[in-house]
């Protein structure tokens, strides 16, 4: 068509559409004039152009999206279908349960049929990365398998199917939803609560476990027919979720991301760390829902984005205000993840959105009844309106709103603080949420999103602090801990939000090493992720700093129980440090961060020394030294500064000793017990520390000493240091810590009297200490440190038993040692430290035992020369251990004179044998 | 996982409007991601009985491939246009390559004297819509801008008029031509294809 007639067509159709409809053949009549054809042409044109349709009115992509919605809802209506009947794992699917938002949930039996367990496979139909779900599952489900809570469905397996598709073996759990099963029973507030409290306990559980749910929601809360809540999904959103530390996040995005937005916390929506504290938000709005009857925002258009933006930035209606003003009551679907009964009764709450008080309510027969929403909602809670509104305004009303604050940090500290808020109540006790409010009124938290990072950021790190610390209490702790236990309460009073109580959790957590490496991955996972974003924030770089220490003591400090990962700690340490550099300033900054360094450096030097690096423990601790003298002269009556410059002395003298220079390093021993003995003042725990220390002092003293061949001095500080152990260890029984310097103390001194040749005096004392490392070990197998100084234990019986003539007892009893240093190394992280020179000992010590069995008068030839070639074999050994160690240079002065003993002993056993074939 | 970033992806959007293939095949990637979450999200908000409208999702596809304020176009008119056509080319891609123009068979046949019944949502032959579109731009290219501007770039009727230069009413007037004519078009041309001449 030529552009002018289109031209002519389009202006006669908008004329012809814009006048009166009776008008418009008038019009069409004088604008075509004669013209059929275009008259015809228009009015086919008005026929189309006045079709109410909305043709092209939703944009492209969401019709695509919507066509592409059906098909695969399709496609997974018939996998779905397909799956009945079909195997995963161990696991046959006899019926399908229900869907969700992730996937759909199956009921199932155990292949064999032989046990009638039924058990529910959530099948997750996303299109993932399976690898890095697969990899994440991994690394959760040691913790979450572990789970053990009444009102948690335990996770039993997982793994993905042939097709690529993430699945999850959950204990079966029958029940309803806890809000529908309130409202179907119609329990009143106080029934609510109680059962909200059961949840609020298994999360609680999680927690401490370092496991937050993310997604906690009614549908994944069922109530079984017995009246108890079972908490679904835990960890599952952690494992399908991609990690939400990327930078890159945008805001908008995530309101797509979250599959249920109404009961995410504002964090979540943002895309910013996840901790505790959502979890904690996500069951204030399930209490809201389940007391008030209602969610907590208003939203006007309930796009996601409007409600996203609704959670992030309006404040929640209080409870007790929306029983009488009902705005948005969201459907109750039925379908949920879990369910095998539907609910028994109807649902009448069919109706969503309207701005007025009425509502219309179906009930299931299908009578339409108009019923008043608070009215309906009362009746669920076995009560009226106002009746309502007066149980919910006030105290309840201020706890529910303090979970549902926007900031992390003004919540509840824990699940459990939540729950005891609501005991309180219910005892008609004084609430913790009343005096908040008035603190705050101030309106200091004004500032949101830049610090919502900050604040959730630190509750990760502190809590991994608390975390550590728990570790190391639930070891036999030395000699550092009174400074970490200081550090800790301050941090902790400077949250005051705690993501966990630590004294009580101490009991719970489990104590095998596998799952404290598995919270040590995690820790670091954060810490590094964290280190990243906080680099302007010296508050929150300071609490960093703490955290990578702690975990760095429990990878490998070896004043601790630690998990044998030496350079995995030093690691660690140097990022401390590195941080702590920075904050101190070369000495210009605040005594604290002086401090900090300080600790750290002493840290970081055990670290190095255990890993065999003398000259780098020197460096660190010279490094140290000057500024912890600086600090002790600021603060001359400070029993800390003191403790902490003895402190630097005495790891200063440790590695003066190793690289030799014992004059050195007595004179830093020296120095080290003059302070402890001068400290005054402090707790008496703190008075017990320092003493402990300085037992430890005369103890490494009394082993210079017998370096140097002054047995008497030794002896005396060895006893004066078992003195002091004694008094502290009568006056405090229980305390395993000191206990375990007792034997170390033992040890140390049976040591040194078997190295001057009082076998007869040390073999009593090795027994001792013997006896007592093996109760540790038998209380915890993976005690790396313990376990390693039965084995020296055992070195020191086998060899003194050798010497006093009975080589064959020495021999089996070294052999022990032997075993034990194997096992050691086999562990996974072989420290390069302890393994070798604690084997070439041993092995030299058998070797020792058959040359006294060579020696042994009377015997015949052929025994003879067994016994000698097995004493050559065993220093052989022994020198093959030695020569490495001694080529990369990590023998301290002590052990860098074994090679050249064992070269003499495998020298002497040569000269014997070569004897024996001669013939003589 | 998150995919490319802002500024990159607007690298994309400058590299394809010079011709650069492989950036096509990048775009097509992120909006196809986008695509599958929208669907995502259409299935899950059934499932958990949440009624919500989609009108603020295709805003947020946008931001989500260039956030508006750090985009260094000559004008925003630019950037849209671009992206229009971008999308214009990517989602009829995506409906030929998977079947679905054999879906919903063009436009309702919607018998003229039942013009009452109101179908809610149409199905569309997003192939058949595109190549009428462009048979209209043959003849009258504003229109099949608005069209372009509107349906696949899901811009407002004012949104329209900034970035073509009109008034929102000519826009407006446009929008009721083309869509006639399209619906038309599609419905079989059965007045002849008049516009086609003859």
């Amino acid at each position: 068509m030529e552009p002018e007639r289109w031209q002519l067509v389009e202006r006669i159709y908008h004329e012809a559409m814009e006048c009166e409809p009776g008008q418009r053949s008038f019009v069409l009549e004088h604008a075509c004039a004669q013209d059929q054809s275009l008259r015809e042409e228009v009015e086919s044109l008005l026929q189309y152009g006045e079709l109410p349709v909305d043709f092209l009115e939703k944009p492209a992509i969401e019709v695509m999206a919507q066509v592409l919605a059906e098909d695969l809802r399709e496609v997974e209506a018939r996998n779905s279908t397909r799956m009945i009947g079909a195997r995963i794992s161990q696991y046959r699917i006899v019926d399908k349960l229900g869907s969700g938002g992730m996937g759909d949930v199956y009921r199932a039996i155990r292949a064999d049929d032989q046990f009638e367990k039924q058990v529910a496979i959530k099948l997750v139909r996303r299109g993932l990365d399976t690898e890095s779900v697969e990899a994440r599952f991994r690394r959760e489900r040691q913790i979450l398998a572990g789970f053990d809570h009444e009102n948690i469905a335990r996770l039993l397996d997982g793994g993905t199917t042939d097709e690529g598709h993430p699945y999850f073996v959950m204990e079966l759990v029958e029940g309803m939803p806890i809000d529908e099963y309130c409202d179907e029973n119609r329990l009143g507030i106080v029934e609510r609560i109680d059962l909200f409290r059961s949840v609020c306990s298994a999360v609680q559980y999680a927690h401490q476990r370092l496991v937050v749910h993310r997604d906690i929601k009614p549908s994944n809360i069922l109530v079984t027919s017995d009246n108890i809540p079972k908490l679904l999904d835990f960890g599952i959103a952690t494992i399908l979720s991609p990690d939400t530390f990327s930078p890159e996040m945008e805001q908008t995005e995530t309101a797509l991301r979250i599959m249920t937005p109404l009961f995410a916390s504002p964090e979540q929506l943002h895309g910013q760390v996840i901790t505790t504290a959502a979890d904690v938000y996500s069951l204030g709005v399930v209490l809201y829902k389940l007391l008030a009857g209602q969610m907590p925002y208003r939203v006007d258009g309930s796009s996601p984005y409007d409600l996203a933006h609704a959670i992030c930035e309006t404040e929640p209606d209080k409870p007790s205000s929306t029983v009488l003003r009902p705005l948005l009551i969201t459907r109750i679907q039925s379908r949920t993840l879990n369910r095998a009964s539907l609910a028994a009764g109807p649902n009448p709450l069919d109706q969503v959105s309207g701005k007025s008080d009425e509502t219309s309510i179906q009930g299931a027969s299908g009578h339409d009844e108009i019923r008043g929403a608070s009215e309906f909602i009362g009746d669920r809670r076995d009560t009226t309106p106002e009746k309502l509104r007066r149980s919910l305004a006030g105290d309840l009303d201020q706890i529910i709103l303090k979970a549902l604050r926007k900031e992390p940090e003004r919540r509840y500290a824990s699940a459990r603080d939540f729950s005891e808020d609501l005991r309180s109540y219910l005892r008609g006790l004084p609430v913790s949420a009343r005096r908040d409010t008035f603190i705050y009124r101030a309106g200091k938290f004004t500032k949101r999103n830049k610090y919502i990072l900050a604040a959730t950021v630190m509750f990760v790190i502190v809590g991994l602090i608390g975390v550590a610390v728990i570790v190391r209490e639930a070891q036999v702790a030395r000699m550092q801990e009174a400074r970490a236990e200081r550090r800790f309460n301050e941090v902790r009073s400077l949250a005051n939000s705690l993501l966990f109580e630590i004294h009580d959790s101490i009991r719970d957590l489990p104590g095998s090493t596998a799952s404290r490496k598995l919270l040590v991955d995690r820790a670091l996972h954060y810490l590094d992720s964290l280190s990243q974003e906080s680099a302007d924030a010296p508050g929150l770089q300071r609490e960093l700093a703490t955290a990578y220490e702690r975990v760095g003591d429990v990878q490998g400090n070896p004043y601790y129980a630690n998990l044998g990962d030496t350079a995995g700690a030093i690691v660690s340490y140097r990022k401390a440090l590195a941080i702590e550099l920075a904050l101190a300033d070369n000495n210009r900054g605040s005594y604290d961060d002086r401090a900090a360094l300080v600790d750290t450096y002493m840290n970081l030097g055990l670290g190095l020394e255990a890993a065999g690096d003398f000259t780098a423990t020197l460096d660190a601790l010279q490094h140290a030294y000057p500024i912890a003298q600086d600090l002790a002269a600021e603060q001359p009556g400070n029993p800390q500064a003191k403790e902490r410059l003895a402190g630097v002395c005495f790891i200063l003298a440790n590695g003066m000793a190793d690289i030799g220079n014992i004059a050195h390093s007595l004179d830093f021993y020296r120095q080290s017990a003059a302070i402890r003995e001068s400290i005054k003042g402090g707790s008496t725990e703190f008075q017990e520390q320092v003493q402990t220390r300085l037992a430890g002092v005369y103890g490494y003293m009394a082993g210079d000493l017998s370096l140097q061949g002054d047995m008497s001095s030794a002896i005396a500080l060895q006893d004066k240091a078992h003195a002091i152990l004694d008094r502290l260890a009568a006056a405090d029984p229980q305390n395993a810590r000191l206990q375990q310097f007792q034997f170390e103390n033992e040890y140390w001194g049976a040591y040194y009297m078997a190295q001057n040749g009082m076998l007869v005096q040390a073999l009593p004392r090795y027994r001792s200490a013997l006896t007592g490392y093996s109760r540790l070990v038998k209380a915890d197998a993976h005690d790396v440190l313990a376990l390693r100084y039965v084995g020296k234990c055992y070195v020191g019986i086998g060899g003194a038993l050798a010497a006093l003539g009975k080589p064959i007892e020495g021999i089996q009893t070294t052999r022990k040692a032997i075993q034990i240093f194997d096992s050691l190394a086999g562990a996974d992280h072989a420290d390069a430290f302890f393994k070798p020179v604690d084997l070439a000992y041993a092995r030299a010590t058998v070797a020792d035992a058959y040359k006294q069995l060579a020696l042994t008068p009377g015997i015949s030839q052929v025994s003879r020369l067994a016994d000698w070639r097995a004493a050559r074999s065993w220093y052989q050994q022994s020198m093959d251990t030695w020569l490495p160690l001694k080529r990369k240079g990590q023998l301290g002065l002590f052990d860098a004179a074994q090679p050249d003993k064992v070269a003499r002993q495998l020298a002497d056993c040569d000269a014997q044998l070569a004897k024996i074939r001669v013939g003589r | 996982m998150s995919g490319p970033s802002s500024s990159e992806i607007t690298q994309l959007l400058l590299a394809w409007r010079g011709g650069d293939q492989l950036a096509l095949e990048k775009l097509t990637a992120v909006v196809y991601h986008e695509l599958h979450r929208m669907a995502q999200h259409y299935m899950a908000r059934e499932r958990d009985g949440h009624t919500l409208q989609t009108t603020a999702l295709i805003g947020e596809v946008y931001l989500r491939l260039v956030r508006a304020s750090e985009v260094e176009w000559q004008d925003r008119a630019h950037f849209f246009a671009v992206c229009a056509q971008l999308m214009r080319r990517i989602l009829t891609d995506f409906a030929r390559s998977h079947g679905y123009q054999k879906r919903g068979s063009g436009a309702p046949h919607i018998p003229l004297n039942e013009a009452m019944v109101i179908s809610p949502e149409p199905t569309i032959d997003l192939v058949a819509l595109e190549q009428a579109l462009t048979r209209l731009g043959e003849n009258d290219l504003r229109k099949s801008k608005v069209v372009e501007l509107r349906f696949f770039g899901g811009l407002t009727i004012e949104q329209t008029a900034e970035v073509l230069q009109i008034s929102p009413e000519t826009v407006m007037r446009d929008w009721s031509v083309a869509r006639a004519w399209l619906l038309r078009e599609l419905d079989g041309g059965t007045h002849g294809g008049a516009v086609h001449g003859a």
